[in-house]
Formats: C-alpha cells, sequence, structure tokens
C-alpha cells in the first residue's frame, strides 16, 4: 500500500470514529500507529473526548437519579409541601403528600390560590399570615384547616419562609403536617376525661340515692306490713313501692354508665344474644321498620354479662326506631375484626364524625347498629354520650341510654363509637375484645324459695343510720336477733363482745375507715366460719372479680325489699 | 534526558512504561519509555511511582512524554488529583510528535491538572521554568 494510500485510509478510519462518537456510541476506539503523527493525534483525541462524554454521561445519569431520588422524597415526604408566589398566592409546585391529603390531583392545586385550600373561615386569616412574613423569616401560624376534595377537614400545623425567587419575585414555601389524627385524639381524651368526670359524679350520686331509696323502700315494707296486719289499705305503700322501683331502675342506669354496676361477666356468645336481641326488637320497632341481622362470623365471644350486652343491643334498636318514625331499615351485624397493631378502625369513630377511635391490636368482635333514620348533627354527635342529653320530647326519654351502653361497653373493656349523618342514618360500632373461651348460658337463679325468716344472730354494719335502721328492723321483725355497728372497727369489736356466734355479717361496702371488703378480708381471717354479706348503691371491680379472699362473694344491691333483703339472708344461711 | 536517567541521589523507581526519579537538584524526572501506554494498572503504577519518589516532598517535576503513545480517563485524572498534587509544585511536560502533543494538550487543557502545569517541547526551557520555582 503506498504512503498516501495508507493516509487516506487511516483518515477514514480517524472519520469513522468520529462519526461513531457523534452517533452516541461513547465506547468506540480506535488504536493509535507507531508514527505518533497528526493522524494519531486525531485518534487520540477522539479517543479521549469519547472517555470524556462516556464519564459525562455517567455522571449525568448519577446526578439523575439522585435528583429523582430527592424528588421522591419530596413527592412522598411525611410533610406536606407547596410553594407559591408571594404577590399572587398562586401555587406553582407541591409534593404528592399533600395532593394525596387532599384527595385531589396536584393539577387541581397547581395553578390556583392557596387560599382555596383552606375552609372559607379561613381564608382571611390565612392570606393575612402569609403576606405579613418577610424573608427567611419563618411564619408559625399554628393551626389551619384545609379542606378535603370530600368536603373533610385536613387539620394542619403551619411552617411557612418567605424566600428570594429566581426571577426576582418572592415566593412563599409552605410546610404543613397533618395533625387532624393528633387533634381527634386529643378532642377524644378531652371527652373521654369529661365523660369519666361525669360518670364519677353519677357514680356518688347514684350510690347516695340508692342508700335514700333503701330506707324508703324498707321502711315502705315495714310499713305495709303493718298495714295488712291489721287489714288496712296499703296501696299507698304500694305507689311509694313503685315510685321506689323507677327510681331504682333510673338509678341503675347511671351505674352502668359510671361502670359502677353489679355485672357477671362471662364468655358470651354474641350470636345468641343477638339472635334473642333481633327477637326483642321486631315486636319493639313495628312492622314499618325492616330488621335486619347478620352473623358475619362464627364463634363471636366476649366476655359480658349477657344481660347488658341484651340491653346495649335493645337500647341502640329503641333510639334507632325513634330516629325513623316514619320507617326505614333497621340492621344488626356482628363480625370479627383482627387488628395487627395499634390502629384506628374502618370507621370514623365516636361522639363526633371527625373523630377516630383507637384500638389497641388484638382480636375484636365488632357490632354495628344501623338505621336509616334522621341522624345526628355534628352537635348532637359531640354530646350523644352524655347522661341525661337527649333530642327527645320532654318524657319520652332520659337521655340515659346511649350513657349507659357507653358505660356498659367500657365496663367490658369494648369500645362504642357514632357515625351519623343528618338524613341519611346511624351506626353505633361497638367493639368488644374477643374471647378464646367457649361461651356458656348464664347460670341458672336458685328457683327454690327459701324461708323469710330465722332465729340467728346477725350483724349489720353500716354508715348510714338510717338504712341501718330499716335494715335492723326488717330483720329483727322476721325473727333474727340484730347487733349493730356503724363501721368496720366497731363491727370487730361488738364480735369479739359478742356472747353467742355471729352466723351472719352483714356489711355496707363503702364507708369510712375500714371498707366492707376490709372488713371480709379480716373477718375471714379472724372467724373463717363467719359468713359475710355485702350491701351497695354499687358494686366495685373488685367483688365482680371474685370478692375478698377470693371466694364466693354474696352481694345484695341497694335498694332493696324486704322480702328481697329477707330471702338473700336466709339463702346465705342455708348454705353448706 | 537519557544522560541524566538513574544519575540521581536516590534510586530510580521503573515500572512497566516508565522511569521515575529525583536529581540532585530536587527536580522529579518521570520518563515514559517509548511506546508507552499509560493505562489501566500501568497508568495507576506510574502515579504510585511518581508519589513514591517524591517521599512527602512537594517537588518540581519534569514529565518527559516524549514517547508516550496513550493514556486514560482514571490515569490522567489520578496525575492532576490531589496525589501528585501534594508532592508537586509545578510540572514542564515534554512532548515531541504530535501524538505526544495532542495527549499533553488535553492533560493540560480538559484533565485540567491541581497544580501548575506547562507543555514545552524544549527540555531546557522546561528546566527553566522549573527552575524559577524554589524547592521547597
Amino acid at each position: 500500500m503506498s504512503k498516501a494510500a495508507e493516509l487516506e485510509h487511516r483518515l477514514e478510519a480517524a472519520a469513522d470514529l468520529a462519526m461513531r462518537i457523534a452517533s452516541g456510541d461513547l465506547q468506540a476506539r480506535a488504536t493509535t500507529s507507531e508514527h505518533a503523527d497528526s493522524v494519531d493525534a486525531l485518534v487520540a483525541a477522539l479517543n479521549m473526548l469519547a472517555e470524556e462524554l462516556q464519564e459525562e454521561r455517567q455522571s449525568r445519569r448519577r446526578a439523575e437519579a439522585l435528583l429523582q431520588d430527592e424528588l421522591d422524597g419530596y413527592e412522598h415526604a411525611p410533610a406536606l409541601f407547596c410553594s407559591l408566589d408571594a404577590e399572587t398566592l398562586v401555587v406553582d409546585k407541591c409534593n404528592q403528600t399533600l395532593a394525596g391529603a387532599l384527595g385531589r390531583p396536584k393539577a387541581s392545586i397547581l395553578g390556583r390560590s392557596v387560599l382555596e385550600l383552606y375552609v372559607p373561615e379561613q381564608r382571611g386569616s390565612a392570606e393575612r399570615a402569609l403576606r405579613d412574613g418577610t424573608l427567611e423569616t419563618p411564619l408559625e401560624h399554628g393551626d389551619a384547616q384545609l379542606v378535603c376534595a370530600n368536603g373533610d377537614p385536613l387539620v394542619v400545623s403551619t411552617s411557612a419562609t418567605r424566600v428570594a425567587g429566581p426571577d426576582e419575585r418572592q415566593r412563599v414555601r409552605i410546610v404543613w403536617r397533618d395533625v387532624t389524627k393528633e387533634r381527634s385524639l386529643e378532642a377524644q381524651l378531652l371527652e373521654t376525661q369529661k365523660l369519666e368526670a361525669v360518670g364519677r359524679l353519677c357514680g356518688g350520686v347514684a350510690h347516695d340515692f340508692n342508700n335514700i331509696l333503701a330506707v324508703i323502700s324498707g321502711a315502705a315494707s315495714l310499713t305495709r306490713d303493718v298495714l295488712r296486719q291489721h287489714a288496712l289499705d296499703d296501696e299507698d305503700m304500694t305507689l311509694v313501692q313503685q315510685a321506689v322501683a323507677r327510681g331504682a331502675a333510673l338509678v341503675n342506669d347511671l351505674l352502668a354508665f359510671s361502670r359502677r354496676q353489679v355485672v357477671k361477666p362471662i364468655a358470651t356468645n354474641v350470636g345468641g344474644i343477638m339472635e334473642e336481641a333481633g327477637r326483642m326488637v321486631s315486636r319493639l320497632v313495628g312492622t314499618q321498620i325492616q330488621v335486619q341481622s347478620e352473623l358475619l362470623d362464627e364463634s363471636l365471644t366476649v366476655v359480658i354479662d349477657p344481660s347488658q350486652l341484651s340491653q346495649v343491643l335493645i337500647n341502640l334498636a329503641i333510639n334507632a326506631r325513634d330516629a325513623m318514625p316514619n320507617g326505614g331499615s333497621l340492621r344488626l351485624q356482628a363480625r370479627r375484626l383482627d387488628v395487627l397493631r395499634n390502629n384506628t378502625p374502618r370507621s370514623p369513630m365516636p361522639i363526633s364524625s371527625n373523630q377516630h377511635l383507637e384500638l389497641a391490636a388484638g382480636s375484636y368482635v365488632a357490632i354495628e347498629v344501623s338505621d336509616t333514620g334522621t341522624g345526628m348533627s355534628p352537635n348532637v354527635l359531640e354530646r350523644a354520650f352524655e347522661p341525661f342529653f337527649t333530642t327527645k320530647p320532654v318524657g319520652s326519654g332520659s337521655g340515659l341510654g346511649l350513657s349507659m351502653c357507653y358505660g356498659i361497653i367500657q365496663q367490658a373493656g369494648g369500645r362504642i363509637g357514632i357515625e351519623s349523618q343528618l338524613g341519611v342514618g346511624t351506626t353505633v360500632h361497638v367493639y368488644l375484645p374477643r374471647s378464646s373461651t367457649a361461651s356458656r348460658p348464664p347460670p341458672r337463679p336458685d328457683q327454690r324459695a327459701p324461708a323469710d325468716s330465722g332465729r340467728e344472730l346477725l350483724l349489720v354494719v353500716e354508715d348510714d343510720l338510717a338504712v341501718c335502721n330499716v335494715t335492723r328492723r326488717i330483720l329483727e321483725r322476721a325473727g333474727y336477733q340484730v347487733l349493730v355497728a356503724e363501721n368496720g372497727r366497731l363491727a370487730l369489736d361488738a364480735l369479739e363482745r359478742s356472747t353467742r356466734d355471729v352466723a351472719l355479717v352483714i356489711t355496707d361496702l363503702s364507708m369510712p375507715g375500714m371498707s366492707g371488703q376490709e372488713l371480709g378480708v379480716e373477718l375471714r381471717h379472724r372467724k373463717p366460719k363467719i359468713k359475710v354479706l355485702y350491701l351497695s348503691g354499687y358494686s366495685p371491680q373488685v367483688l365482680v372479680e371474685g370478692g375478698p379472699g377470693g371466694g364466693e362473694t354474696d352481694f345484695l344491691g341497694k335498694p332493696f325489699t324486704s322480702a328481697g333483703l329477707l330471702e338473700k339472708v336466709r339463702r346465705v344461711l342455708d348454705r353448706g | 534526558m537519557e544522560r541524566q536517567r538513574g544519575g540521581g541521589t536516590e534510586e530510580p523507581i521503573h515500572t512497566a512504561v516508565a522511569d521515575v526519579w529525583v536529581e540532585v537538584d530536587g527536580t522529579l524526572v518521570l520518563h515514559f519509555h517509548d511506546q508507552a501506554r499509560a493505562v489501566g494498572k500501568q497508568g495507576a503504577e506510574v502515579v504510585r511511582a511518581h508519589v513514591a519518589a517524591a517521599k512527602g516532598r512537594k517537588l518540581r517535576a519534569l514529565v518527559d512524554a516524549r514517547g508516550i503513545a496513550a493514556t486514560d480517563r482514571s490515569t490522567r485524572q489520578a496525575a492532576a488529583g490531589p496525589a501528585i498534587a501534594a508532592v508537586t509544585l509545578r510540572m514542564a511536560v515534554l512532548v515531541g510528535d504530535p501524538l505526544s502533543r495532542t495527549l499533553g494538550n488535553f492533560f493540560l487543557r480538559v484533565t485540567r491538572p491541581a497544580y501548575p502545569t506547562r507543555i514545552f517541547t524544549d527540555e531546557l526551557a522546561a528546566r527553566r521554568w522549573l527552575a524559577e520555582e524554589r524547592t521547597t
């Protein structure tokens, strides 16, 4: 090959290399010859150019990946970002988290005033706050409410900064943090604390009321007995007894709300209770309302007093009935719900519709009672569990139905909440911890009617003088010998002094100093064979769980009738 | 250059494509062999030899690249980078044929070493320029 031809060949090879590089093949390389001449120089320069371009391309790809990573971080950060023109307040950038939280596409946020994201009543204050800022000084203007696409409020805490934009126009960068759940939980806690306080008050009032009713009831019983002995009209005393019974029922509802009602929790099959309640509800609601009862899972067992669960279902059904004066549909549904970690159940919960009920991880039985009635306004919903709050006409409702349900479910370790919309209907959600214990039928009451009299020596321990007297008189009239003591310490002294064995101690539970429960423990220690009957206006949890010493506990709630007291005393005395 | 190779006060370091030594006046000389291809491992070896010969001192460097036939990017980047900058006061690169001139110019203009560098075709001129910088 001639030198000219060789040179031409090498130049063509160099040109080919340049073309390949230009077309994007940055791996292309050519070797130089031993001449180290200008053609080789050209080839070497092209080789090095390709290397540099390749590095540049890789570097750009790395930068793009990094940028994409940062963009992803921005888009899906836990905070809600947007930036806007400081003068027009028009949003030109926002992240996906904000769009997701508001439930609207980004396109519907960009290019519009940020004020449109606020609830109408806060737009003025938000505008003032956003316009007041100065460069690089963070604007903190507390909680604000944005409005979601579906109309729900989104509570956010705001931090905004005014910065200089590239075009010398100032911009505002806003960082919102979604605190909806946080605020809801705070409100829920506040509401729970309020209900707790009212509950404690109700419990105390109910206890005192029961003492008063016990006196009235006992005295009325005694008076009626006297009237009957003399063949006189005892109708007035019957009226008194009926009034006492109504008062006792009211107090019982208060006790249910304050979670101090006497309960006998056992493993209970929700299906059985629902079936039974469903039949009763069908009779209660009339033909205009269609009742549907659904059990979506098998083996729905909870630990609760079955009569109380029935009471809850029937109360909720009555409320549903009253909300559907022109008929409608009432649905009772129970299913299993497993919460894997502390979470909010599917439905918005209690007290008001924008608050959520937290459930601890675990297995639950979820019961829903839904109606297609008038629904509740948010204001009514907020107060629904308050005792004596009612929207029913005077005389139609005590305002204790939902309060009682609240207390019963709380006492059983469950949660209750309401979801309601005006004109659409109401759903009450009840969550009870699911039990793995097989349900058993409630124990049958002893059908034998015991004798109502006796000769034994009894000791009545009661700090309320009136209750003490009426109790003593009922017992003495039935033939018993009765010692009395106004507190636990005096009771122990009386027992020591007594020359005759006391067969039964009847003691109030709530007394200053030594409580009835402490007295019971002391008695078991000093005189293990002595029997104890506890009286109280309410039942503390310790008795529900087995009583002092862990043995069987005899308990009689106040107010009691003379017959009720005598029957219970005899039954305890006769038991081996 | 041939005359002075190995004539320094310190033992020269030989690599597959170059030799490095330090002369009596403290000038580090890096001499590429004819048709040397300073790429990949061989390129990295030359950079290591340069650093080792300097023994932590900052020296004037005369790089005789007249025989070089190829370099790759990683070698150029290493030669222009902090390891060499740490031991170099200034560097004179001697080039000859069009290929070495192109490689030298590319190193100077594109890779842009982090220390004063000039390209020379005349060794004496290169040494004069280096001598302007006193060894520290």
